[in-house]
């Protein structure tokens, strides 16, 4: 993990923290806010390194818990677990297709949430399972989902402007060729 | 695939977040509080953008428009100013009967103006954090309210901002009447629809077997009924608009009632609000 890496995740962390704590639009709209840090880990889980994945659980996790009535560190516990899963099977996974990014964000963005509020079915305040919520978590994968695929633009984007890149590799040697010359 | 080292790192992780976990919570909101504070360069951001954006409004406002406001205004000023001489000629009146009854004088309220500067990102909580803190006078549990009506009340406070539950949450519950009945109940949330609550423990007034009837006020709750703080829980003062009764139903094997409650504030769209200071 190199520093421009962990800055640029640590930034997009506090982007999405921010996005969600002061723009409303979509609250007014669907009556729900979407949550871009499991976009965010889905990217960082299937194409960055485990230290990232860690770095971005932590920060995400309790920046995310700082503004919210969830207990401090819950966040956290699920993302990183988010992360770990999704890390675990990388290998399996077509990251480099839309598809199989909408795929990964649609899952990772229903799962966090939902792990959260099935862990605060354990606390003092559980909160109360119905439909509305049952819709709000679908609106979250969604929105989630069709987020994923611009997060892995984005740092795209940025890592064409921030990292050396790679030459296109050619078999081509001009000390290996034959020379046909007239015998 | 992982490593060992990757197994140690995930289980340090998850050492840190059950520590931050079992804080007390006390604890925990200082170091929420404290962590807000990454954000301040977007609070400042925000209300520089609003403030440009307001002014930028301002500017291309027609002056016509403005000089009808201004009579429009100077006649509101003028209205106002004689119900206010009619309501502290009342009030006077109402503190010389309490003290001829006895009764404690009755303190005015200190409101302390605030800005809603953060939403809960939780869809399954209803918080916002307000500009102001113990800098400015605001204590724990002071009730939050807006024009409209009561929006909830303070649960954790910073030096410079604070956390407020709103109405409709888990932690906010308040003890609430029926202005036209005088029924009391307690306002908890309702899960289905955010803009609604529910106004419980309100007693039976409708008949139990034929022929027979329990009530206590005698009067039967009916939609459009003004559901207000009573002042009994002691943390919202008495009086201050919460919504209006949209249905009721029998609860509880008919033990009790139940009203749905639309709330007076859009607390979707909170922007300035007051903190009161009784």
């Amino acid at each position: 993990m190199n520093r421009i890496e962990t800055i640029s995740i640590l930034l997009a962390a506090w982007l999405a923290v921010a996005f969600e704590v002061s723009f409303n639009g979509f609250r007014d709209w669907f009556g729900t806010q979407i949550s871009l840090l499991p976009a965010l880990m889905t990217y960082v889980a299937l194409s960055s390194s485990f230290s990232s994945v860690v770095v971005l659980a932590l920060a995400g996790g309790l920046m995310q818990d700082s503004f919210s009535a969830n207990p401090l560190g819950l966040t956290t516990l699920v993302l990183a677990l988010a992360g770990l899963l999704m890390r675990v099977q990388r290998d399996l996974v077509l990251r480099d297709q839309v598809y199989a990014q909408v795929m990964m964000g649609f899952i990772a963005s229903a799962c966090v949430p939902m792990c959260v509020v099935l862990a605060l079915t354990n606390t003092r305040n559980p909160v109360p399972l119905t439909w509305h919520l049952l819709g709000q978590e679908l609106v979250m994968a969604v929105g989630g989902a069709l987020a994923t695929p611009f997060v892995f633009y984005a740092f795209k984007w940025q890592s064409r402007w921030f990292t050396y890149q790679s030459l296109p590799e050619s078999h081509y040697r001009d000390t290996r060729q034959i020379k046909r010359t007239r015998i | 695939m992982l490593r060992k080292p990757h197994y140690i790192a995930f289980g340090l992780l998850a050492l840190a977040g059950l520590i931050f976990l079992s804080l007390p919570e006390s604890a925990s909101n200082r170091v929420k509080l404290t962590l807000t504070g990454l954000f301040l360069p977007l609070f400042g951001l925000t209300e520089s953008t609003q403030s440009v954006a307001r002014r930028a409004g301002n500017a291309v406002v027609p002056r016509e428009d403005l000089i009808h406001e201004l009579e429009q205004l100077r006649a509101d000023k003028q209205k106002l100013e004689f119900n206010l001489a009619q309501t502290q000629e009342a009030a006077r009146e109402n503190d010389r009967l309490r003290r001829l009854a006895g009764y404690p004088a009755r303190l005015p309220w200190k409101l302390k103006p605030a800005r809603v500067i953060a939403r809960d990102p939780a869809n399954w909580w209803r918080t916002a954090f307000i500009d102001v803190g113990s800098k400015d006078g605001v204590r724990l549990d002071m009730p939050v309210i807006t024009p409209e009506g009561l929006a909830g009340r303070v649960s954790a406070v910073g030096t410079t901002r604070s956390q407020v539950v709103l109405l409709g949450d888990q932690n906010c519950r308040v003890a609430a009447l029926v202005k036209e009945t005088s029924e009391n109940g307690v306002v908890v949330p309702y899960a289905a629809d955010p803009a609604i609550v529910t106004l419980t423990y309100l007693s039976r007034g409708t008949p139990v077997k034929p022929g027979q009837s329990i009530v206590t006020s005698g009067l039967e709750l009916k939609p459009g009924h003004q559901v207000l703080s009573s002042g009994l829980g002691g943390v919202f003062p008495r009086g201050i608009q919460i919504g209006e009764i949209v249905d009721v139903r029998n609860v509880g094997y008919g033990l009790h009632q139940e009203a749905r409650v639309k709330l007076a504030v859009n607390l979707n769209a909170l922007d300035h609000v007051w903190v009161v200071a009784q």
